[in-house]
């Protein structure tokens, strides 16, 4: 009897224990191992035509090529926890690929990585002061540009890398350094003027673009459209003639492409013209967009059930060939060409519709670039080891450590021909043919990724598959074309918390709110005139002359450093 | 031959150590709720503060007090009516329709005479109970969409409809679907409890009954409900306390944000769907727990009144 209740107390007091111990969290997770030195490999040239190799950056007797560069003084082993605040990343652990390999055999660095699963994850873990030591992101990033919760690099790298200064480019210094002086993080994927003007480079495939089934098309004896009213036109016949696809069916979140055509990039993104700017929402060209998705929608063109759909959900309908014509990023048509309709035998074409499509006679198509970089990679202040993770920033940050990131290893993975293009191995093609890319590492590493890498990466893809990648291709270069480079709007991002932060979240809010019904709305200019009052309401005004305020403090900054566009 | 019952010790210590295992089990129970249900309260404070992100937990103590602006600023938000009543509509056409049907079911069920078919029944019924809303949110979607949903596809090749339904992004459709799913997922699960009342009926009243020539609906109408009564009420009281929470049945935020969508946002979004999206989402945590707490208070103020009004009615409430 006694046996019984010492133990059942015991398995009472095990369970409040766990219980406590559950609610605490340890996240003293990063550790600095100095039990032994891995071997350090000679870093080595790739080539390529990157502005630092091209002198650009080298300042003095420093180059990338430096043997006594900090990064190379201490690769004692060390693990860093990282977040990364992409859903949709291919990748969740370090050490399972290549290139993840070869960087840890070089630097001694190890990633913990912790993968988002839901996008407020991030700002719980900062609410309740566990954010990890390196986290990599777009989302609200100005609540970590704050010396309370992230380090500052300019600091670190005065301390513990001061060589590194000398090597950012100074564009690049002014495009991430915030109101308070310092610069929390150099945006991935930048791209130079120089970079812009190399012939390889191309926008990034992370750009919209508009796709109709070539096939389709054939068989009804049109042409691609060359203006709205055409594309409107193919949609009245495509529906006609082919009643059970989707006739037009644009992915559920990604921005859409015909608003380029009006001259905005999306309702939520910013616009400007001359010295103003302002959300898209107050863009001259969203009203008319507006109506022609409304127009679509009551012609019966669009469904406007494709934005209750969750991305995949969009996909397996245009994998099945069941769409007329459908919008996502730029590489939608070789994607889908390759790997679902030609394997699994489906008759079916997607072309991107390569043109500036006017609308009432009007070209208005400017894709706008703030050409400052993407993502975000910050060091918390609850990395123990800031010296280490700035160290590997600079790592990652050269002309090595980007090629290694973006190409992968040259030798094992690709070769560059003379036009400084990537021809993949065979090792690289088998892997991927056998669908075990995610054992190789090229691309998720990216950190600190140059614009003109992943451009490479992308271009070179036309070598590869050829039959695939060339309209890919051909419609980034004929954005490019297109492109207008605006560095400026970059800071116009207001601060967490302020009174149009919570402006701008809110007219977000009431767009994602609104838009289904403004599409469907019988009658159109009632709608809208509500939706522009609300807007007002919220405070569109006062946060256009905010971001007009700031974008042109911005213009004065590059004015005053002597940078022109 | 008398048996002889060991007294409980009289005295509060002694009483108390005769009682430790059980003991310690209760107040396992008593440090789970003050761990998870009551210290976390501390957080409402942050509805009467300018508390930041940033600030971690320091800031509940150390930002700046505010009063009532974050109510003030929800009143005044374009989205304060149309939340307050989705929420409303939802919660009540939940209660009005789903709280009998597990009665009626239960009634139904009892009157089964054959044990395996009963059983076999009540198995299948409850077990929807166990799937979570997003893999049913994902079963509707296999049903009911546009491009390729089997019930669009049953109507279309049977010639009811020429066009396909939108039962996904039509806000028509959104509460139906609702209460429809609600009712398949909880009706057997929550049978049971009426169930286990009906079988503590005392028998001879039927006997009694039917000697009195009452038939099966009789029985029902004049024994089996109103002794049941105690347990209908004590569930209506629960009910109407969780109201906003979703009643006896699913949870009003899972239904509201696995089946809520752009298209049907004006009838799907509901107050705790807004808290998510101001606090987890935009950060906003002091807007978000203001908008949470009046959500409370106003379940309280609900929960209070319905046992108030059910103790002077049937002299029968929760407290």
């Amino acid at each position: 009897m006694k046996m019984k209740k010492f133990a059942a107390l015991f398995l009472a007091l095990i369970l409040v224990l766990t219980t406590f111990a559950a609610c605490g969290g340890d996240n003293n997770s990063s550790t600095s191992s100095k039990t032994e030195e891995s071997s350090k490999t000679e870093e080595s040239s790739t080539g390529g035509d990157s502005s630092a190799e091209d002198g650009d950056t080298n300042t003095g007797d420093i180059t990338w090529d430096t043997a006594d560069l900090s990064w190379k003084k201490n690769t004692d082993p060390v693990t860093m926890t990282c977040y990364i605040d992409f859903d949709w990343y291919a990748y969740d652990t370090w050490g399972n690929d290549d290139v993840s390999q070869l960087i840890t055999e070089e630097t001694g660095v190890t990633l913990d990585v912790t993968k988002s699963s839901d996008l407020n994850q991030l700002q719980v873990l900062l609410a309740a002061g566990e954010l990890p030591d390196l986290i990599f992101t777009t989302n609200q990033v100005t609540r970590f540009m704050d010396p309370d919760q992230c380090y500052p690099y300019d600091e670190l790298i005065n301390e513990y890398c001061p060589e590194f200064m000398k090597l950012i480019d100074p564009v690049e210094l002014v495009n991430n350094t915030q109101d308070d002086g310092h610069f929390y993080t150099l945006r991935s994927h930048y791209s130079s003027a120089s970079d812009f003007a190399d012939p390889r480079w191309v926008p990034s495939p992370g750009d919209s673009g508009l796709y109709l089934r070539t096939d389709l098309l054939e068989d009804m004896g049109k042409e691609m459209p060359t203006s709205i009213e055409e594309f409107k036109e193919i949609l009245d016949a495509a529906q006609e003639k082919y009643p059970d696809l989707a006739t037009y069916m644009p992915h559920p979140t990604w921005a859409n492409p015909l608003c380029e055509f009006y001259g905005f990039t999306s309702p939520t993104a910013i616009s400007y013209e001359d010295d103003k700017a302002f959300i898209g929402l107050s863009d001259p060209g969203f009203k008319g967009w507006l109506q022609f998705m409304n127009s679509l929608v009551q012609d019966g063109l669009m469904s406007v059930e494709a934005y209750t759909y969750e991305p995949e959900q969009f996909f397996q309908i245009v994998r099945s060939g069941g769409v007329f014509s459908a919008s996502y990023n730029t590489n939608l048509a070789s994607d889908t060409n390759k790997n679902y309709y030609d394997a699994n035998n489906i008759d079916a074409h997607l072309e991107p519709v390569v043109a500036a499509l006017t609308h009432d006679g009007v070209d208005e198509y400017a894709p706008l670039d703030a050409a400052t970089g993407w993502a975000y990679f910050f060091i918390s202040k609850n990395c123990k080891t800031p010296d280490r993770a700035i160290n590997f920033v600079e790592y990652l940050k050269s002309p090595y450590g980007d090629h290694l990131t973006q190409w992968g290893i040259e030798g094992k993975h690709y070769d560059l021909n003379e036009d400084g293009l990537l021809v993949r191995t065979d090792y690289y093609l088998d892997k991927v043919e056998a669908g075990e890319a995610n054992t190789l590492g090229v691309g998720p590493w990216y950190f600190m990724a140059s614009g003109l890498g992943e451009a490479v990466s992308v271009s070179s893809g036309t070598l590869a598959y050829p039959e695939y990648a060339t309209s890919d291709i051909n419609l980034l270069k004929f954005r490019k074309e297109h492109y207008v480079r605006q560095p400026a709007l970059a800071f116009t991002t207001p601060a967490a918390d302020t009174d149009e932060f919570i402006i701008r979240t809110k007219l977000i809010e009431l767009w994602n709110n609104s838009q289904v019904g403004l599409y469907s709305a019988a009658d159109f200019e009632s709608a809208y005139n509500e939706f522009v009052a609300n807007c007002e309401q919220i405070g569109i005004s006062k946060l256009n002359d905010f971001y007009t305020e700031k974008f042109q403090g911005a213009l004065k900054k590059y004015e005053d450093a002597g940078i022109t566009f | 031959m008398a048996t002889k019952v060991k007294k409980a010790p009289s005295g509060g210590w002694k009483r108390f150590k005769s009682q430790f295992t059980l003991q310690v089990f209760a107040w396992m129970g008593v440090a789970f709720l003050l761990v998870f249900c009551f210290v976390p309260m501390f957080g409402i404070i942050i509805a009467f503060k300018d508390y930041k992100l940033t600030q971690g937990i320091l800031g509940f103590f150390t930002s700046d007090w505010v009063g009532l602006k974050w109510f003030s600023e929800f009143y005044h938000d374009l989205v304060f009516w149309p939340t307050i009543r989705n929420t409303i509509s939802m919660s009540l056409l939940k209660l009005v329709f789903t709280f009998p049907v597990p009665i009626i079911f239960a009634l139904a069920v009892n009157e089964v005479r054959i044990s395996p078919v009963k059983r076999t029944v009540q198995t299948i019924s409850y077990l929807p109970h166990f799937i979570s809303w997003v893999v049913v949110s994902g079963m509707l979607f296999s049903f009911l969409n546009e491009q390729n949903g089997l019930l669009n596809q049953a109507l279309l090749g049977m010639g009811v409809i020429d066009k396909p339904i939108s039962f996904l992004s039509g806000p028509q459709y959104f509460l139906p679907i609702v209460v429809i799913s609600d009712i398949w997922k909880e009706m057997g699960w929550w049978a049971i409890i009426f169930l286990a009342a009906i079988t503590s009926v005392d028998l001879s009243m039927y006997e009694a009954a039917k000697v009195d020539g009452a038939g099966r609906l009789k029985q029902i109408w004049h024994i089996t409900l109103p002794s049941i009564k105690g347990t209908i009420v004590i569930v209506l009281i629960m009910s109407i306390g969780n109201l906003f929470g979703g009643g006896i049945s699913g949870s009003n935020f899972d239904q509201a944000y696995m089946l809520g969508n752009v298209a049907n946002n004006s009838v799907s979004e509901i107050l705790q769907t807004y808290t998510l999206k101001m606090g987890l989402s935009q950060g906003r945590f002091s807007y978000a727990t203001a908008i949470s707490l009046m959500q409370s208070i106003i379940s309280l103020i609900l929960v209070s009144s319905s046992n108030w009004v059910s103790n002077k009615l049937t002299g029968t409430g929760l407290f």
